[in-house]
């Protein structure tokens, strides 16, 4: 039998590139009207009238008069309304829809309407507290009174935009029975449909919801579309005709979410042998204006506080703060990219100030099996990570290249970070909120239909799920089908975040074609279904914060070269070396697509994605003011894969989709700082910046 | 209704000028974005809207004894591989966005935008290149530089377009073009300087700086360059940071959502000491 990481042509390639695959914006419907989003031009303040122009036949003004039940849109934390109240909280808070069948007829009646506000200060500081964690290990106060050395600094991360080729789209249409059916570019099915359900107060069977094809989510897709598909549904209701809302890319960058700016404080206390005893760290998140997911988010950034390594005492806090900035939501990464940064960094600044080696330094405290984690759970399985450090290493001819650069004033360095990922929810998520089912249905023909709502996004799913249950029943692949999931048809296998798919999903798939091989009957209409079932040695203290707060952990080493131009400042990225423990790829060339992908995203959050709010706006709302990298800006990137099963995972596949992304910038930036000799502690890291740091010292 | 131009050829776009308004359009690639409006609609450009893209005969390079002629339709692409440009100019082009809107673009577009950060002007200005204008009636020449009035104003008349570039032949052992941008291709340029010098027997003869993004304008002024012409490399070398001094007070860019003020002005004084430094 070959291996099952052996790439095969990916399944729906042939349809994208021929151009056949639908996208929300290609697709139309009889009598299907347009729908354009009135939004607030003030940051903070109150309505204080709405000027309606009169309109003609076919034309609708829906807004929050027109909601039948809530109107919130059902995220983790129930904040935010899908039409503005009369308090306006950000900049582009959403107003009204204009819905009609022309769009030239609906930008004229939008000039007419008039909006007066009384403006209020807005907030941008981290003052307002919505969420507050913390968890402790050990005794870190002990260890702090001890200590031979107090080290401390302070990380800051701006914010990152997803950047998807396709921006936000759904249409959704009245169905004769009475049902509204909603189509969308979106990775979470469920989601949208429980948030309809919410806003309209219906039953479960009112409201279907059928994904796209996606041209590319990152997170971006995973909060935001039940928003839209919350005030298409209000505007169905009203017209009762099939209505399409598309982002402009410009109104998308400026009103989704993004990922969340991060001030980041850590302390160590260092003993006289120089190793790091207890770290206490503070992480502050700009949640924007409704919190949302962000508590999820904090979370992960606390839980990766102690990086890949193992310190024994750990008190960390964390807190998203309110602003009247535009609301932050999911991004590959969830947290970790920040915290990441801010740990790598803080390892490298903390060898610096104790004149040890920073490399031997972070070696002596990596996390090995059998240790606790941050959250005193138990690193169970076996950690490959020195392998990984090993081949990397040896591949990018660090220690060689690290001596030399780091002697000489060549404006030459090389960073390497060492990161872990944990794969699917945190704490008992999984068991608690999410619950998958997923189904195998096996048709009279022998084809067998994989029935789950994940959503195929770009990363591949469409092939590695398909690929994986073709193999154990050890049918040809074409004698599976996997549609993008359709609410109506697929249970709930949760949304497609997380690093999940593959492990769990995938894992329950598995499982689910072992049984239907031993039962398989040939021309018989057959069904299996299959349930999330939590491992019983994990225990997690959602209170606490305490105890295993994944399942497993990926884990990787990212290695890059820098060559800083000392007149400019500018950053030429020269190599980029990658070690990953993925588990077992399902598809090897689909995990390269996500190494490639990710490291040029984490990279480009370290130095060169730059995003800023000023005073409540968004400056950077189009590609061509915000830069994420071409295919000149990367050079060409070696990526080692090493195997490192997980029992509970198909083929013993972990998460990969999130893990690839973490480690650019803390590596990046340690490039750059070998290259100009200075610390860096704020991404990203710009030349205008670089040049900051050269001139004050 | 309104009635949008296609000539065929440079008489009868003449014409059409000589009794309408127009936006002229060249390849598009500023035009189409300034005025881009929500997808699936049209661009609102607010005037009849002149073609010229296909005329043929404003499409075309010539080289002649005292200067290279490049027509205003000639894409950037061409401009870019054609043995007769300056190897400045190709350089510049190889600069500007990526080959798709190279395919369309035109220097004179990218003149007559007049962006302070337009790459192609930066460096006909420190060519000391001519625009050659017409209208029906009349056909003058003035510097490219000359037709610039502010940023993203020219003076052209409402009946008049260019026509054609002339750049003049001349003695340039050293030119370089080094831009700033975000990112290493497809990026608006944060800094710019254009150098075109020679330097005979390690004597500076011809010297001319043109700075982009830096002002409202692109940067050129001739009295500095001229206090250079006549010193020796050495002194050149050994003076720089007094010749940075004396181009100080012309750089005077601003903070904007792609750069700040105090890293442009920087920068731009670092790359001349650059073009010092390579300077042989
Ligand atoms: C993705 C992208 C990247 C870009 N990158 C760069 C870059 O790196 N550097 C850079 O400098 N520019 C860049 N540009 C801007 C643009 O491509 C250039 O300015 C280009 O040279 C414009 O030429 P055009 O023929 O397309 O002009 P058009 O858009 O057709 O016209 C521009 C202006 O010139 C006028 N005009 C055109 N031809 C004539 C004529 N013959 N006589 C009188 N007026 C005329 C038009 O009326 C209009 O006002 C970029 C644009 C895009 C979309």
């Amino acid at each position: 039998m070959s291996d099952i990481s052996k790439s095969i042509p990916k399944l729906d390639a042939a349809s994208k590139i021929a151009g056949e695959a639908l996208y929300v914006s290609d697709i139309s419907m009889p009598g299907m009207l347009y729908a354009k989003t009135v939004r607030s031009t003030i940051v903070k303040g109150k309505i204080l009238s709405i000027e309606k122009p009169s309109l003609p036949e076919g034309y609708f003004i829906i807004d929050r008069q027109d909601i039948p039940s809530r109107n919130v849109v059902k995220i983790i934390f129930e904040d935010m309304p899908y039409f503005a109240t009369d308090h306006i909280e950000h900049y582009g808070e959403p107003i009204l829809l204009m819905v009609g069948p022309h769009l030239d007829m609906m930008d004229e009646l939008i000039k007419k309407i008039k909006i007066e506000y009384a403006e209020a200060t807005p907030l941008f500081d981290f003052k307002d507290s919505v969420v507050h964690y913390e968890y402790a290990k050990g005794d870190p106060k002990s260890v702090f009174e001890r200590a031979s050395q107090i080290i401390e600094m302070t990380y800051e991360t701006g914010y990152q935009e997803q950047a998807y080729i396709e921006p936000q789209g759904m249409l959704a249409y009245p169905e004769v029975s009475g049902k509204m059916t909603f189509i969308g570019s979106i990775q979470c099915p469920y989601y949208v449909k429980n948030a309809v359900i919410h806003a309209l107060g219906c039953s479960e069977d009112q409201v279907r919801v059928i994904q796209a094809t996606v041209g590319g989510a990152f997170g971006g897709k995973e909060e935001f579309p039940s928003l839209m598909a919350c005030q298409l549904a209000v505007a169905v209701q009203k017209a009762q005709k099939p209505i399409k809302l598309i982002y402009e890319r410009e109104e998308d960058m400026e009103v989704t979410t993004k990922r969340h700016p991060s001030k980041i404080s850590l302390k160590a206390s260092v003993d006289e042998f120089g190793n790091v005893q207890g770290i206490i760290a503070q992480v502050s998140l700009d949640g924007g204006a409704y919190v949302g997911l962000s508590s999820v988010v904090l979370s992960r950034a606390m839980i990766a506080a102690s990086g890949a390594y193992t310190f024994h005492h750990l008190s960390v806090q964390g807190d998203v703060y309110r602003t009247n900035n535009v609301p932050t939501g999911a991004f590959r990464g969830f947290g970790a990219p920040q915290m990441f940064f801010a740990i790598e960094m803080f390892m490298n600044h903390i060898a610096k100030a104790t004149h040890q080696d920073p490399f031997a330094f972070r070696m002596r405290h990596l996390a090995r099996q059998g240790d606790q984690t941050s959250t005193s759970g138990k690193f169970r399985d076996p950690i490959i990570l020195e392998d990984l450090i090993q081949i990397a290493t040896q591949k990018a001819k660090y220690h060689q290249k690290a001596k030399a650069f780091s002697l000489t004033d060549q404006y030459k360095g090389i960073g390497m970070s060492f990161f872990l990922h944990g794969c699917g929810f945190t704490g008992s998520g999984e068991s608690t909120h999410i619950k998958a089912t997923v189904r195998l249905h096996k048709l009279i023909s022998d084809k067998v239909e994989i029935q789950v709502a994940a959503v195929d996004m770009g990363q591949g799913l469409k092939t590695t799920l398909p690929k994986l249950v073709a193999k154990i029943l050890e049918i040809p692949i074409h004698q599976v089908i996997f549609e993008s999931p359709d609410t109506d048809v697929v249970p709930d296998s949760g949304p497609t975040v997380a690093s999940r798919t593959t492990m769990i999903v995938g894992g329950l798939l598995a499982r689910a074609a072992k049984e239907l091989k031993g039962v398989w009957q040939s021309g018989i209409d057959q069904v299996i279904t299959k349930r999330y079932e939590q491992p019983s040695y994990i225990e997690w203290d959602e209170a606490t914060m305490k105890g295993d707060a994944y399942p497993a952990y990926s884990w990787g080493v990212n290695i890059v070269e820098v060559e800083v131009d000392r007149l400019t400042m500018q950053v030429k990225v020269k190599n980029v070396v990658s070690a990953y423990d993925v588990g077992k790829a399902i598809d090897e060339q689909i995990i390269r697509g996500q190494a490639d992908g990710g490291i040029t995203q984490g990279i480009a959050y370290g130095y060169l994605e730059k995003m800023v709010s000023q005073k409540g706006r968004i400056r950077q709302k189009n590609m061509t003011d915000y830069l994420i990298p071409t295919s000149v800006d990367i050079p060409k990137m070696e990526t080692i894969l090493i195997d490192n099963p997980y029992p509970l995972g198909p083929y013993g596949a972990k998460g990969a989709g999130e893990l690839t992304l973490v480690g650019g910038a803390p590596a990046v930036c340690l490039a750059i700082e070998m290259a100009i000799k200075r610390h860096i502690t704020k991404i990203p890291a710009t030349p205008e910046y670089l040049m900051e740091l050269i001139n004050h010292e | 209704m309104v009635n949008h131009g296609m000539p065929q050829t440079l008489e009868e776009a003449l014409i059409l000028l000589k009794n309408d308004e127009y936006q002229i359009i060249a390849g598009g690639t500023d035009l189409m974005v300034q005025h881009r409006h929500w997808a699936q609609t049209l661009p609102k450009i607010p005037k009849p809207v002149l073609f010229i893209h296909h005329v043929k005969e404003l499409n075309y390079l010539l080289d002649t004894p005292e200067y290279l002629e490049i027509g205003a339709t000639t894409p950037m692409d061409m401009i870019m591989s054609s043995p007769l440009v300056p190897k400045i100019l190709q350089h510049t082009i190889e600069e500007i966005a990526a080959p798709g809107i190279r395919h369309m673009a035109t220097l004179a577009g990218n003149i007559a935008n007049a962006s302070p950060a337009a790459d192609g002007l930066c460096t006909l200005i420190a060519l000391s290149a001519d625009l050659v204008i017409a209208s029906l009636d009349r056909k003058r020449m003035i510097k490219v530089e000359e037709v610039i009035s502010g940023p993203k104003r020219n003076k052209l008349a409402k009946d008049e377009m260019i026509i054609a570039i002339r750049i003049p032949h001349q003695d340039q052992s050293m030119s370089e073009f080094y831009k700033v941008g975000g990112r290493r291709a497809d990026a608006i340029s944060k800094v710019s300087l254009a150098a075109v010098i020679h330097v005979h027997q390690s004597i500076i003869t011809n010297w001319h700086l043109a700075f982009g993004a830096v002002g409202p304008r692109v940067v050129h002024d001739i009295h500095t360059d001229q206090r250079m012409i006549g010193m020796k490399i050495d002194d050149v070398k050994r003076q720089t940071d007094a010749i940075i001094a004396m181009y100080e007070p012309l750089i005077t860019p601003i903070d904007d959502q792609r750069s700040t003020a105090v890293y442009r002005k920087q920068v731009a004084l670092n790359l001349i000491r650059r073009v010092i430094i390579n300077l042989h």
